[in-house]
């Protein structure tokens, strides 16, 4: 008689940070690959070719174009992670299989929505080389622009990244929790009205509210009797600056709202989103 | 001995329709919205008005709210009924339908009591083709076997409308109705072909095929 002995495997070692940095870069490729996101940037792009069919023209306002980017990044953003988080539960037996738990497959989520906020960067990148080569002016050329020399560099510079690849960056990761917490049918429509109208009404209120929106209008645009924009300057009363880590935290906080959704360790996040919240509402204070 | 009565089909139609008539969920959702939105803007600001931008949303949630009305989430049982696809959404429809043209009235309601006037048959139009162009959308991405199209479809409808909103005045082109006016004869017609383009994609889309004649000739229902 004899016996089989089996010897005993080691247990495989898990590496967290490698497996999330794995998961990371697929879900970033499925981001990169998804209709909707390739619909924004092909939007993005071909509004670039057309501007350089027509030729670089000083823009009384040149901030406006970030709207663009919120819109065709952010808020395409939003539905394309929202689309590919529920997509885990739409596969949902699959998913199980795998050795990987559901908080690490949010935070991989919540990394690949730096793909939107790099395209983004690059768009802003942009931006700022047209306007080196073609500089804003107003109407007349005295006239006060919001751009760098007529307002403070630091200031332009925190607009350009609060309401470009931050609010690239904010869109998708608002789509990753809200996925993560109401995955029923309709709830990527409901986030979405959410955020349009929430973002447009009380940008036309008047002073603190209008610095409240996840993108808020950092610069005012004057016209003339036409209609015809012809200067802008930043908004008084509000500081790009601390805007700019007003939206910060209310990504980190959008992050960790998708985190929370998997009833495991909980306290360390509950830490981070109070501290991250308290951030919110001191920039938040001081921006106004 | 009994006879069985026969119900003449149109009356069992209306009588299905009425028993069963039902709305979607998003579909109320968005319709609700719609108006509310309307509302609370027409009395957060009763001296400005309520802004085209505003009305355009609005429009657009209720074709977001249209897309819902081909959902089927039984559609795999459903199809094997021996009713045609139209009869088996007719409830749906008539009860959806009625609900957005009740919000549309609404909004337009309180439209004429802020600002009298304005281009109000221009922008019905408009949302009626908002509405089934979506249905189209919704209806083609049925035929190809998604049961409920109406998440896929609804959240892409308002992208792509707040898209257009944004960019008409960067791209120099009169997609919606301005505010002065119908925006000329080739806006109209766009839109008269866009609604043409979606009827007939709703019913190349919806055709059924347990009710065409199959391949050996053979009707399979009557």
């Amino acid at each position: 008689m004899s016996a089989a002995t089996v010897p005993r495997s080691s247990n495989p070692v898990v590496r967290p940070l490698p497996t999330l940095l794995s998961l990371a870069r697929a879900d970033a490729r499925r981001f990169a690959r998804h209709p909707l996101f390739l619909f924004g940037v092909g939007s993005l792009v071909a509004l670039v070719v057309a501007s350089l069919l027509q030729g670089f023209a000083g823009d009384p306002a040149p901030l406006w174009p970030t709207l663009l980017v919120a819109l065709f990044l952010g808020v395409f953003g939003f539905v394309v992670a929202h689309r590919l988080t529920t997509s885990l539960r739409r596969s949902g037996d699959l998913a199980e299989t795998s050795p990987v738990g559901q908080r690490q497959r949010t935070a991989a989520l919540c990394l690949a929505c730096l793909v939107p906020a790099s395209a983004a960067t690059l768009f802003t990148l942009y931006m700022l080389v047209a306007a080196r080569i073609a500089p804003p002016v107003g109407s007349p050329a005295s006239a006060p622009v919001a751009w760098f020399g007529d307002e403070p560099d630091l200031a332009i510079l925190a607009a350009l990244v609060a309401l470009g690849p931050v609010a690239a960056l904010g869109g998708p990761l608002l789509g990753v929790a809200v996925a993560r917490w109401a995955p029923f049918r309709g709830s990527a429509l409901v986030g979405m009205v959410v955020l349009v109208v929430g973002t447009s009404l009380p940008s036309s209120a008047g002073s603190p509210w209008q610095a409240l929106p996840p993108w808020a209008v950092l610069a005012d645009e004057f016209a003339d009797g036409n209609g015809r924009v012809v200067s802008s300057s930043l908004v008084d009363g509000v500081s790009p600056q601390w805007y700019l880590g007003y939206v910060l935290c209310l990504c980190g906080l959008a992050a960790i709202a998708a985190l929370l959704r998997d009833p495991i360790n909980r306290r360390p996040l509950f830490a981070v989103g109070a501290l991250l919240a308290l951030a919110a509402i001191g920039c938040f204070s001081l921006a106004v | 001995m009994t006879t069985a009565v026969q119900p003449r089909v149109a009356r069992s139609f209306v009588a299905t329709a009425m028993t069963r008539t039902r709305v979607p969920w998003p579909l109320a959702l968005t319709a609700g919205t719609a108006a509310a939105l309307v509302v609370v803007v027409a009395l957060a600001y009763p001296a400005q008005g309520v802004s085209s931008f505003v009305v355009r949303i609005s429009e657009l949630l209720l074709a977001c709210g249209a897309a819902y009305l081909i959902d089927d989430a039984a559609a795999a049982v459903t199809a094997t009924a021996p009713r045609t696809v139209w009869r088996r959404r007719a409830p749906t429809f008539l009860g959806g339908a009625g609900l957005l043209a009740v919000t549309w009235i609404v909004i337009l309601v309180v439209l004429s009591w802020q600002a009298p006037g304005g281009p109000r048959l221009a922008i019905t139009w408009e949302v009626v083709v908002l509405c089934c162009l979506a249905i189209a959308a919704a209806a083609v991405i049925a035929r190809l076997g998604e049961p409920e199209p109406g998440g896929q479809v609804a959240p892409v409808v308002l992208l792509l409308g707040v898209s257009a909103l944004l960019t008409e005045p960067v791209l120099g082109v009169t997609i919606f109705v301005p505010d002065e006016g119908k925006g000329g004869v080739a806006r109209q017609l766009w839109w008269t072909g866009a609604a043409v383009l979606a009827l007939v994609t709703v019913l190349v889309a919806s055709r059924d095929p347990a009710t065409g004649r199959g391949r050996h000739g053979v009707r399979l229902v009557p």
